[in-house]
C-alpha cells in the first residue's frame, strides 16, 4: 500500500534555533532514498517545554536556511494549529489532510528512546499516552545523535510498531550540533557565530536579540 | 519473588506503624481525657482516644479480573498507601497511591517488566456500626519500555474494620472494579472489563 504513495518525511521539533544537522539530515535522508520530500514542521509554544525564541522568529530562521531545494518543503501547519498537540495526533491529522502521502517520522535517536512515554497533552490533562500508538501506527526513519545508542531494529519489529529506518554513520549522517549547544555558545559570546549555525541565521538572531537569557 | 518482597515491605511497616501508634496511644491516656471529634463508636471502644479524624494508612489489594497480571489473572494488585479523614460510624474520604510491578508477555512469549500505579479517591459510608459501603475513582497507568498507557477505574464495594489498639484500626473491604477500555500494548488490543478485589489495611489516626 504505501509504495504506491509518495513518501513525506516529517522533521518536527522546536528548531530554536534551526542549524546546518537539521538540513543535512534531510538531505541525507532523500539522498538514501529514505522519503520523497521532508517536510520542516515547527511546533507552536509547547506545555512541557519552554521555548526560548517565539514561533514566528523559529519560523523566519528555518525560512533564511531554506537552500531552495524543492524536496525540502517548510510548512507552518502546526504552528498554525495554536496549541500544542503532540506528534501522534498531528500526524494522525496531517495523514487525514493528506490521504495519498505516506508520512514517516524523521527523529534523533535521543528522541526515540522516549517515544513509548509521549502523552497526550489535549487529553484526560495530558495524563494520556500515546507513544505506543505512535509507533504502533507510524513509519519512523530515526537518525544518529550523538552519545545515543541506535535503536534495536530487531526489538522494534518484534513489538509489532511500524517499520523502522535506521540513518547513522553508516549510511552518512552523523548528528554533532545540537540547539541547545548553540544558545550556550550565543549566551558566552554573541560576536561570534557558533558552529553549526548558517550565518543568515546567526544574523537574525543577532538583529532581532535572541537567545539572551 | 518480587511479590514476596512487596509484602515484607508491608508487613514491616505496618507492624511498626503499629508498634508507634500503640506506644503513642498509652502515653496520651493517662494526661487527656477529652476527645475532640464526636465518636459515635465511642461506646464500643472504637477510636476512643482520637482527637482528630485525620488518619495515615496502608493496604494490599487482591485482585482478580482485568489489571492483574497479564491482563486478566489473579494475584496481588497493589500496596497502597493512604491518607484521610475517618469519623468511625459515620464516613470517610481517603486518597490513595497504589503502586505494584509485574510481567506482561505477549503473544509471541516476550516478557516485559511493567510498573503499575494508581491514585484513586474513595469515599465511604457507614451503614450499621462498624459496617460500610464505599465508592472509588481510580486513575491508573502502566509503565513500561513497550508504551505507557493509562486508564481510569470505577468501584463500588462494602468492608467493615476492627480496632485493635486505641487509635489503630485493622480494615477489610472488597470491591467491584469496572475497568474502563484502553488500548494495551503488550495484548495488542483495546482491554475493558471487571476485577473483583479485596484490600485487607490498617489505618491509625495521627492525633
Amino acid at each position: 500500500m504505501s509504495d504506491v504513495k509518495k513518501n513525506v518525511a516529517v522533521l518536527g521539533g522546536a528548531f530554536d534555533p534551526v542549524h546546518k544537522d537539521h538540513m543535512r539530515v534531510a538531505r541525507t535522508c532523500l539522498d538514501r532514498g529514505f522519503c520523497d520530500e521532508v517536510w520542516f514542521m515547527p511546533s507552536p509554544d509547547r506545555w512541557d517545554k519552554t521555548l526560548n525564541a517565539s514561533p514566528d522568529d523559529r519560523f523566519a530562521m528555518l525560512e533564511l536556511a531554506f537552500s531552495g531545494d524543492k524536496r525540502l518543503v517548510l510548512s507552518d501547519l502546526e504552528i498554525q494549529q495554536g496549541d500544542y498537540r503532540g506528534s501522534y495526533v498531528f500526524l494522525m491529522g496531517l495523514k487525514e489532510r493528506f490521504p495519498d502521502i505516506n508520512f514517516r517520522l524523521l527523529t534523533g535517536a535521543d528522541t526515540y528512546e522516549g517515544i513509548p512515554h509521549w502523552r497526550d497533552p489535549l487529553n484526560f490533562y495530558g495524563t494520556n499516552y500515546n507513544g505506543h500508538l505512535l509507533l504502533r501506527d507510524v513509519e519512523l526513519i530515526v537518525f544518529a545523535r550523538n552519545g545515543y545508542p541506535q535503536p534495536d531494529i530487531a526489538l522494534h519489529n518484534r513489538n509489532g510498531y511500524a517499520p523502522l529506518f535506521w540513518l547513522g554513520p553508516e549510511q552518512g549522517f552523523n548528528g554533532v550540533y545540537s540547539s541547545t549547544a548553540i544558545r550556550r555558545s550565543l549566551l558566552l559570546n554573541r560576536n561570534v557565530c557558533p558552529q553549526g549555525l548558517e550565518k543568515s541565521v546567526y544574523d537574525y538572531i543577532i538583529k532581532h536579540d535572541l537567545y539572551r537569557e | 519473588m518480587r511479590v514476596l518482597k512487596l509484602l515484607v515491605v508491608a508487613f514491616v511497616f505496618f507492624t511498626a506503624t503499629l508498634s508507634y501508634a500503640q506506644g503513642t496511644a498509652s502515653g496520651k491516656a493517662s494526661s487527656s481525657g477529652a476527645t475532640f471529634v464526636e465518636n459515635p463508636l465511642q461506646g464500643t471502644g472504637m477510636g476512643s482516644n482520637m482527637r482528630l479524624p485525620l488518619f495515615l494508612g496502608g493496604s494490599v489489594g487482591f485482585g482478580s479480573g482485568a489489571g492483574v497480571g497479564d491482563g486478566n489473572d489473579v494475584g496481588l494488585c497493589q500496596i497502597r498507601p493512604t491518607i484521610g479523614a475517618w469519623i468511625p460510624g459515620i464516613a470517610f474520604l481517603r486518597l490513595g497511591y497504589g503502586f505494584s510491578s509485574l510481567e506482561e508477555t505477549d503473544e509471541d512469549g516476550n516478557t516485559s517488566k511493567v510498573k503499575t500505579s494508581n491514585f484513586s479517591v474513595e469515599s465511604g459510608a457507614h451503614l450499621m456500626s462498624e459496617f460500610f459501603i464505599t465508592g472509588a475513582y481510580t486513575r491508573a497507568s502502566a509503565l513500561s519500555e513497550k508504551g505507557d498507557i493509562s486508564w481510569n477505574e470505577w468501584s463500588v464495594g462494602i468492608g467493615t474494620f476492627w480496632p485493635v489498639f486505641s487509635r489503630t484500626f485493622l480494615t477489610l473491604d472488597v470491591g467491584y472494579h469496572w475497568v474502563l477500555e484502553h488500548y494495551d500494548p503488550f495484548l495488542d488490543k483495546r482491554v475493558s472489563g471487571g476485577r473483583i478485589q479485596m484490600n485487607l489495611g490498617f489505618i491509625v489516626f495521627v492525633y
